[in-house]
């Protein structure tokens, strides 16, 4: 039995997966606990979780796409969010004594911690963000981000010769995708592919599934929480250019119905879904490439059509795209009949469920949570051999 | 170089040209591409998409031949000239390249 300790992002998408293995862990008799937000933990993680609050603070909302998207997500979320929670952290890992820290890959705070505290971390690289290194052709983008992370380090109290980068734990990274959607790429001898850990989200209300006829295709529209105003004007479009497809397509549209007033008979505009219940019943998924809805949609073999806003969802994009499970539109700029002509294929092309049913077999392959609890295991297995080996072999031992 | 100074000393046909490329590339019609002018961001005003910078950088190859490497001149460029990279600085690097 070993004590792990979660240091997480206060953003849904990241819970989830981690939410994932954290059962899994105590499924197999481990002690799992959690750093991070309890206002924005708790209702995912439920009452009897143990929560060691870092503070809750509004960060400014994600903007723009691209490399502006990118400096964003740094200047105003990494860099301030590592500091801001690092002493809830610290106080965390004195008060629980963990025997690892689970640290997401963007939660830059848990690795400085337990590297202040000689204590192993395990990175939980859930986005494709840091994994595919989509920056390395970019040496001053990358050295830039180096140098965020190093400010960040050496303003905590450590000394500077000791730096680790934050993102990719010497010990072990758990990467939360597999071969098949990864594409071919080199990889640390560090990264272990054990595919997405999904759980079934708390709180959601049923489907209406008498809604759906079995007679035509149900498409699925759903762009995250993260870009509100821009996703509003996307439904849009999605509406206009599936609306015409009435006698084929059935289209349910999550976002709130008072942002899409009067949509034709054959759209639902729906606050929430249950999302891997429903998934059993869509022909395909419209997206914007977020972690999750991507993980749930291809582990169902739904193929997707993805039109990626920013951060990692090119990349998810490009990979769905590659591995035959999908298309990529362009968010911004895609029109109603670019956009239904691009349902249309994936519905009449039987290769992208194809696409979508070989990468969930890829990720049952990879074994999820399962597998990740076996990585951890054997990462204990070998810290403790080492210890005793060196308390065995060391004078002290011997006097 | 600033786009304006870029504007000044390129040639018209030049920028035209790189516009047409842009508009190729995006998939965008006529009317989008008149729009497009010397100071236009390619990240913020175009929304030029990295993977449809790659393309630009491969047709401004064919175009103008190995010397003009817009991935190198890109890879040159910290985190703040990237965003606000304009058509009028490919055009000024074509130029100068």
């Amino acid at each position: 039995m070993s004590r792990y300790l979660i240091v997480t992002l206060p953003l849904a998408g990241h819970v989830y997966p981690a939410l994932g293995l954290a059962r899994e862990l105590a499924a197999h008799g481990h002690e799992v606990a959690w750093a991070g937000s309890e206002m924005m933990l708790r209702p995912l993680v439920g009452p009897d979780a143990v929560v060691f609050p870092t503070g809750s603070r509004l960060f400014r909302e994600q903007g723009g796409s691209g490399m502006a998207a990118i400096k964003s997500l740094w200047v105003r979320f990494i860099v301030p969010y590592g500091k801001f929670i690092l002493p809830g952290v610290a106080k965390a890992v004195q008060a629980y004594e963990p025997d690892v820290l689970l640290v997401d890959q963007h939660a830059a705070a848990g690795a400085l911690v337990a590297h202040r505290h000689g204590l192993p971390w395990v990175t939980l690289a859930v986005s494709a963000m840091e994994i595919t290194a989509p920056y390395r052709s970019l040496p001053r983008i990358t050295g830039w981000m180096d140098d965020q992370l190093r400010t960040l380090w050496t303003n905590a109290g450590l000394p500077a010769d000791e730096f680790v980068d934050p993102r990719n734990s010497p010990y072990l990274v758990l990467a939360y995708t597999t071969p098949e959607l990864l594409g071919p790429i080199e990889l640390d001898h560090r990264v272990r592919l054990v595919g997405p850990m999904m759980t079934e989200r708390p709180g959601l209300p049923d489907f209406p599934d008498d809604w759906l006829d079995p007679d035509r295709k149900h498409v699925l529209v759903t762009m995250g929480t993260l870009a509100k105003e821009l996703a509003t004007d996307f439904y849009g479009r999605a509406i206009a250019g599936l609306a015409p497809l009435a006698e084929q397509v059935q289209t349910i549209v999550v976002a709130p119905p008072e942002d899409l007033p009067s949509p034709p008979a054959c759209v639902m505009i729906t606050r929430s879904v249950p999302l891997l219940k429903l998934m059993p019943q869509l022909d395909v998924v419209v997206a914007h490439g977020g972690i999750n809805t991507v993980a749930e949609a291809l582990s169902n073999g739904v193929p997707m059509v993805i039109a990626p806003i920013r951060h990692d969802q090119p990349v998810v994009a490009a990979q769905v795209a590659a591995a035959g499970a999908g298309l990529r539109v362009k968010f911004g700029r895609v029109r109603p009949a670019e956009l239904a002509a691009a349902v249309t294929t994936v519905l009449g092309d039987p290769s992208y469920r194809a696409g979508a049913a070989a990468i969930a077999e890829s990720f049952r392959t990879a074994g999820g949570a399962t597998e990740a609890v076996r990585q951890l295991e054997r990462l204990q297995q070998t810290m403790s051999d080492r210890t005793s080996f060196v308390v065995q072999h060391s004078p002290h031992a011997l006097a | 170089m600033t786009a304006e100074t870029a504007a000044r000393t390129t040639r018209p046909e030049l920028f035209a040209e790189i516009a047409g490329i842009i508009r190729d590339v995006t998939g965008q019609c006529d009317e989008w591409a008149a729009r497009i002018a010397p100071d236009s961001a390619l990240e913020g005003d175009l929304g030029l998409e990295s993977m449809e910078l790659v393309d630009v950088g491969a047709r401004l190859r064919d175009r103008f031949g190995d010397r003009v490497d817009l991935l190198a001149y890109v890879g040159g460029l910290d985190i703040d000239e990237l965003i606000d990279l304009t058509v009028g600085d490919l055009v000024a690097y074509v130029e100068a390249a």
